[in-house]
């Protein structure tokens, strides 16, 4: 069985029939996965387009940081990881 | 917002339980290529992301390839529903290089001679699981489709075994819908609740086992449930269905809906003008056409009263709580009607036909 915990030492990656999209009608940006579409606000659509299979989640924490360098690192770390495991718990993302 | 691009109601399959309509459009009606290209472009231009191709068989269109190309030319995600036959070597690589990004195909069951019986097509097991290997040789997602009824459910730890030797990335476990075809088939196809219950765990212990790794979507049943499913995700909500003949549905089943008028794509309003304006995507859209129990229900907004076909066909009329809801007056005797036909000794079915065929 694959490892399925995200951690900050996890390199997650969009898995290859995931398509990360902008819907121009909307202006929002969203998965398109088979037969299903998630709709990413902001904060998810930074992290799920910084899963790129080259990057640590710790990396993603600390660019998210230097962008919304309102919020406390941990906080941001804390939110990264649980939406990434929601991303793995749904077949979206790879560890 | 997704776009069902039911091409044709032609199909080499004759399945008892087909969610086609049972009078069947034929082929002289079907749009031609023109139409269907003004209809894609259309359907993105009113905010569709989503593109299903589906039938009938839509393999039978020689014109797939080129609207797949039209779906991709407008970043439309494509997907072929396809009961794999027809899907060889020749038009699988003409599909992905127009463009398609994922496939999916429905399998009736995993072992051969029932699935030659189930389908009413010879030696339909092989020619699926070839469509499906070569569906991931091209490298494209696959999903297996699973419609379970009372002649499949007890064999569906192997079905699901099957999907994961084809190297499917999300499998789909429907129970049969009683619409259509499998409205007039359902004492031959309604599952006993000892044989859902079993299912149920089935599916929960392999959703566990896959998680993360491959995605099981379920349609869960209606004729014992408490409450109903959020049909198509509410009228006029998320999607539209297009039939072989142009007319623009808010699901694949509208039309049972007698005494509804329908646009059709023929008669030149355009689908963002359908969607927003018409009277049909409007009529049961939101929450403001409910009835009691419905109006007032906590529930309102998460399963949108259910299904109003299902509601007409049952009660009469499609504005009532869809009888699969505990709280509708007609659940009792949706309870009684699955138990009745599910103890049925009855495994005799007819095939999905054409009408005036024998």
């Amino acid at each position: 069985m694959k490892n399925t915990s995200v951690t900050l030492h996890s390199v997650p990656r969009l898995k290859p029939h995931m398509r990360l999209r902008l819907d121009k009608v909307r202006n929002v940006w969203s998965i398109q996965a088979p037969e299903k579409m998630f709709v990413l606000d902001a904060p998810s659509h930074a992290i799920a387009s910084r899963c790129t299979g080259e990057t640590t989640v710790e990396r993603i924490v600390e660019e998210l940081h230097s962008i919304f360098s309102g919020a406390d690192r941990d906080t941001i770390a804390e939110d990264v990881i649980s939406q990434l495991q929601d991303f793995v718990d749904k077949g979206v993302v790879e560890i | 917002m997704a776009l069902i691009a039911e091409l044709t109601h032609r199909c080499p399959m004759r399945c008892p339980y087909c969610s086609n309509p049972i009078e069947l459009q034929r082929a002289r009606q079907e749009l031609g290529t023109d139409q269907w290209l003004r209809v894609i472009s259309q359907a993105a231009d009113a905010g569709c992301m989503q593109i299903h191709f589906t039938g009938g068989e839509p393999l039978v269109r020689r014109d797939l390839e080129t609207l797949v190309a039209a779906a991709a030319e407008c970043s439309l995600y494509s997907n072929l529903i396809t009961s794999g036959i027809g899907l060889d070597r020749t038009r699988l690589p003409a599909l992905v290089s127009s463009g398609l990004e994922h496939v999916q195909v429905s399998f009736q069951h995993s072992e051969r001679d029932l699935a030659e019986h189930l389908g009413g097509y010879r030696d339909a097991l092989s020619k699926k699981m070839a469509a499906a290997n070569l569906v991931r040789e091209y490298g494209l997602p696959l999903t297996i489709n699973f419609v379970v009824h009372r002649q499949n459910i007890r064999h569906a730890s192997d079905m699901i075994a099957l999907a994961i030797s084809l190297d499917a990335q999300r499998i789909e476990i429907a129970n049969v819908q009683f619409y259509g075809w499998a409205l007039r088939n359902r004492s031959a196809l309604i599952p006993t609740r000892d044989e859902l219950k079993e299912l149920d765990e089935i599916v929960s212990s392999a959703r566990i086992r896959l998680r993360g790794e491959i995605t099981i979507d379920y349609v869960a049943p209606d004729y014992y449930a408490e409450r109903p499913k959020a049909c198509m995700d509410g009228w006029g909500r998320r999607t539209l269905v297009i039939s072989p003949s142009g007319y623009v549905l808010p699901c694949h089943a509208a039309h049972s809906i007698a005494g509804m008028h329908f646009e059709n794509v023929r008669d030149g309003a355009t689908i963002a003008e359908i969607w927003k304006s018409s009277q049909s995507f409007n009529q049961y859209r939101g929450t403001e056409w409910m009835l009691e129990p419905c109006r007032s229900c906590d529930h309102r907004e998460r399963d949108w009263g259910g299904c109003r076909c299902q509601a007409f066909a049952l009660t009469g009329d499609a504005a009532k709580t869809d009888p699969a809801c505990a709280l509708s007056a007609h659940h009792a005797r949706l309870n009684q009607i699955g138990e009745k036909d599910a103890s049925s000794q009855t495994a005799a079915f007819v095939y999905r036909q054409f009408s005036g065929m024998r």
